[in-house]
């Protein structure tokens, strides 16, 4: 990210206008990331951090959303808003890597590819490769259940 | 626990398969669908889908989770779904692949970034859940055999 003498608020007019561009698929990405590299942001207030980042989402600009909501919120430590981004947009980690495996999901599994075509428009609850039940909405079809709902291998998904 | 005993190179590459399915009902095209616990409490089946930019989870399913994801710690945002732009919000939750005992290893849980639709008043949600490269597979090695429609998954 560059500082090129030229104020502040004419790169964020030069951003929006690319943004409008990328929007409207007059323009490739890449001018979106020009206009965001152009910015000294070290320079910039909280709240040209959050337009940023809002555009740079609205375009599913992943990376330079996260990058911006880091950068943002090592500058405003106390800014709320770049805060939640910063913690929303980080990239995802492992919490934990030795779960027990689940008895009977492939056969459930097995069960939707053979038979969800049979229950189009329901919600289905499948275990260990047998049908629990169904509904027309999945809290209907947990009351049905009861506490079978809860046990840890029960699938229940909605057949569109 | 036995490994599901995906090796590449001199190192173990996967911890655990799961099997998937083909086809998504309704849908013209392969897929490759695969069960998927959201938060502690919903496990339901979710598309690999690594052209996502997020994970998507159906609003009738994030009521069931213990989630604040309106008021906290959330972004709003438009996704540009099937051509159709869909207000919702990007909320950070556990997203787990387990594995079963027949094929052996163990799941992995990763803290991930889903989005969640905000739909009108009697608007119906009829998009599959997905997982997204951005915000899950990003962070995790995958792999997978369709001769034995095995999806592989392992920790970094």
């Amino acid at each position: 990210m560059q500082t090129t003498g030229i104020a502040l608020s004419e790169h964020l007019v030069s951003l929006r206008a690319a943004y409008e561009q990328v929007a409207s698929n007059a323009a490739s990405f890449a001018a979106f990331d020009s206009a965001v590299k152009a910015i000294d942001w070290n320079a910039a207030p909280p709240s040209a951090f959050e337009e940023a980042i809002n555009m740079a989402l609205q375009l599913d600009g992943i990376i330079i959303a996260r990058e911006l909501a880091n950068r943002g919120h090592e500058k405003y430590p106390g800014n709320a808003r770049l805060a939640s981004a910063a913690h929303v947009l980080a990239p995802p980690r492992v919490i934990e890597r030795n779960k027990p495996p689940k008895k009977g999901l492939s056969a459930s599994m097995a069960w939707l590819g053979k038979h969800a075509n049979e229950y189009r428009r329901c919600w289905v609850a499948v275990q260990n490769g047998d049908l629990l039940g169904t509904a027309a909405t999945r809290s209907g079809l947990v009351e049905k259940l009861g506490e079978l709902a809860s046990e840890s291998n029960v699938l229940i998904v909605r057949i569109p | 626990m036995a490994s599901p005993g995906l090796r590449l190179g001199s190192g173990e590459f996967a911890q655990g398969a799961i099997r998937y399915i083909d086809t998504y009902p309704g849908d013209f095209y392969s897929r490759i669908v695969v069960p998927a616990r959201f938060g502690d409490a919903v496990l339901t089946w979710a598309i690999v889908d690594t052209g996502a930019p997020w994970c998507i989870l159906s609003p009738e399913e994030s009521r069931a989770l213990d989630t604040v994801y309106r008021t906290r710690h959330a972004e709003i945002i438009g996704l540009t779904i099937r051509g159709a732009v869909c207000k919702g919000w990007l909320y950070r939750m556990p997203i787990a692949i387990e594995t079963d005992p027949e094929l052996g290893g163990e799941g992995i849980t990763e803290e991930a970034t889903v989005f969640i639709p905000e739909l009108e008043p009697n608007q119906e949600w009829l998009i599959p859940n997905f997982l997204g490269l951005g915000g899950f597979l990003e962070r995790i090695r995958f792999a997978v055999d369709p001769e034995s429609s095995l999806f592989y998954f392992g920790a970094l």
